[in-house]
């Protein structure tokens, strides 16, 4: 594939904050919501080949972004290209080349086996008959879940079913996989053994592009980071880099200062609340 | 489009397979129409019998007989239950689930979707209307006429004209999402209005009205007449086309509902939400 994975140009999602009832519909009054910019003109690139993480604190706007690249949400305005499909006039193509995570362990059918789960999306991704059987099979045997693949997910622990929409989102042998919080819920050595995964895929060659809370797993598995607050990307950087920028040097003063003891390097979470500040945001 | 039609029998498999592993669901699907409509009515009905003959039944609509009247009706209401819970308001459990969004993750088109769904309520509400007339055959004197398969025809342009209508429930599910109350009140009026458990010539003109433009009341009319000999209100020539017709403007028109809300959908990004 020639060029970026994903491109992204003045990329901006806007929504109405608060309700309008069915009665000042019905009445005709005046709308009087608030519009406000959940993505507010994200230029994004992630090269081919790459995992590419988005940090951000909750509301931050990285799972919209992530959802107006897999075509569930229309930008209001801006451009976005997957694997040089344009996501607003080709949505399904887009699909069709995609494999996407983006709610984890609900978004599987309990009372269906592994095996027919990923049976019913690969028809629904179009996977040729003939090509059906082995594609489930590669795609159980990457994530580990080849000997439980008859179960039914109901008896599945919280670990296996995220690895299981994991392999879903392998079915249609995606060039780029996007990941919203993958390891969200997991115990430390689930955690563990999905990262090890998605390193598998950077392997294969795939691009993978991943939102994550954990500054930790961000720092471990991502070439590239873009922090992203309010909506905007407010650094974007190698995870090495990121620490020695700055805004590090600045964050590692601080705590220096705070815990009066020997400078230590600023670790991501330094920096990362160095640039989006330490407040909630719920 | 073959990759489509395989779409939609993995839907219909997908939900097969759902619903005959939770065993109770099966019996329930075959007895709940019986206790809820079809004894009821059948009882009602007997009860004004005079000598045992269903007279103001043969008066209104040219045959006493009562339980092909009602099993007919209820084959239909079947159907349309279909429309309104298997097409329309799966989508809603499928929400409440996590499951919705995944799929429309796929290249599958969105309308796919929803008809696969109709796939799977047709074959499990064939398997539950045989079983009726089974039940009807040996414990309420239902007696089914060869005849009743010249109607088949007629039954499929209904199938068509429900598929609009699944469409357009479908689009109300994915715009109001707690459509629970609307889903049922419709399904109810529909049914009714069509009726499937007494002649809608017993309504009052304002309702009469509205029946007339419902699919439904010329399939079960056409139904009706080829099963049990029942009189038509019109002539069927006339009632085959007015269900073309219908069929003809339900499936543009639950097409477009459908498209717009799913665009609806996109914009506001609630398809994740319930």
């Amino acid at each position: 594939m020639m060029g970026p994975a994903v491109r992204t140009v003045g990329l901006t999602k806007e929504f109405e904050r608060g309700r309008r009832t069915m009665w000042q519909r019905l009445r005709r009054e005046p709308d009087r919501r608030d519009r406000f910019r959940a993505v507010d003109g994200i230029d994004l690139e992630v090269q081919a080949g790459e995992i590419f993480g988005v940090l951000g604190p909750n509301g931050a706007g990285k799972s919209t972004t992530l959802k107006m690249l897999a075509t569930l949400l229309e930008p209001t305005s801006g451009e976005a290209e997957v694997l040089g499909i344009d996501v607003r006039r080709h949505p399904r193509e887009v699909r069709a080349h995609l494999g996407a995570m983006l709610s984890g362990e609900r978004s599987l059918y309990w009372k269906l086996t592994g095996r027919e789960n990923l049976e019913y999306f690969a028809a629904l991704y179009h996977v040729p008959p003939r090509e059906t059987r082995a594609r489930i099979d590669g795609a159980l045997e990457e994530v580990h879940l080849s000997d439980r693949a008859e179960d039914y997910v109901e008896r599945y622990s919280t670990g296996m079913r995220q690895r299981l929409a994991l392999a879903r989102a392998l079915l249609p042998d995606p060039p780029l996989l996007i990941l919203d919080e993958p390891t969200l819920g997991l115990d430390p050595q689930a955690a563990r053994d999905l990262r090890e995964r998605v390193r598998a895929l950077r392997r294969q060659g795939r691009t993978v592009l991943l939102t994550t809370h954990y500054m930790e797993e961000a720092d471990q598995l991502c070439d590239r980071i873009a922090i992203v607050d309010h909506g905007r990307v407010v650094a974007l950087d190698t995870p090495s880099a990121l620490k020695r920028g700055r805004r590090a040097q600045e964050a590692a003063r601080l705590r220096v200062e705070r815990i009066e003891t020997e400078a230590v390097p600023a670790t991501l979470e330094d920096v990362f609340l160095s640039l989006t500040g330490s407040a909630l945001r719920e | 489009m073959a990759a489509e039609l395989r779409a939609a029998w993995a839907i219909a498999l997908k939900d097969l397979r759902i619903v005959f592993r939770y065993a109770l669901w099966v019996p329930s699907m075959i007895f709940n129409p019986l206790y809820q409509g079809i004894i009821p009515a059948f009882l009602f009905g007997t009860s004004f019998a005079v000598g045992g003959r269903q007279l103001g039944l043969a008066a209104s609509i040219g045959t006493p007989d009562l339980a092909g009247f009602l099993f007919m009706g209820g084959a239909v209401s079947g159907v349309v239950g279909v429309a309104f819970w298997t097409m329309g308001m799966s989508l809603r459990s499928e929400m409440d689930m996590g499951t919705l969004e995944p799929s429309w993750l796929t290249p599958t088109r969105r309308e796919t979707l929803v008809i696969g769904r109709a796939v799977q309520g047709v074959l499990i509400t064939g398997v539950v209307q045989a079983a009726l007339f089974a039940i009807g055959i040996a414990f309420f004197g239902l007696r089914l006429r060869w005849d009743a398969l010249r109607a088949l025809p007629a039954m499929a342009v209904m199938l068509a004209a429900l598929l609009g209508v699944g469409f357009l429930v479908a689009a109300m599910v994915l715009l109001a999402r707690e459509a629970n109350f609307l889903v049922d009140t419709t399904n109810f009026l529909f049914g009714m209005l069509s009726g499937i458990a007494f002649p809608i010539t017993v309504l009052p003109l304002a309702l009469q009205a509205v029946a007339v433009l419902l699919p439904t009341t010329w399939a079960i009319e056409i139904l009706r007449a080829d099963a049990i000999g029942a009189r038509t209100i019109l002539d069927v020539r006339l009632e085959h086309l007015i269900l073309v017709a219908s069929a003809a403007v339900l499936v543009p028109l639950g097409l477009w509902a459908f498209r717009s809300a799913d665009a609806y959908v996109r914009v506001h990004g609630t398809i994740g939400q319930h």
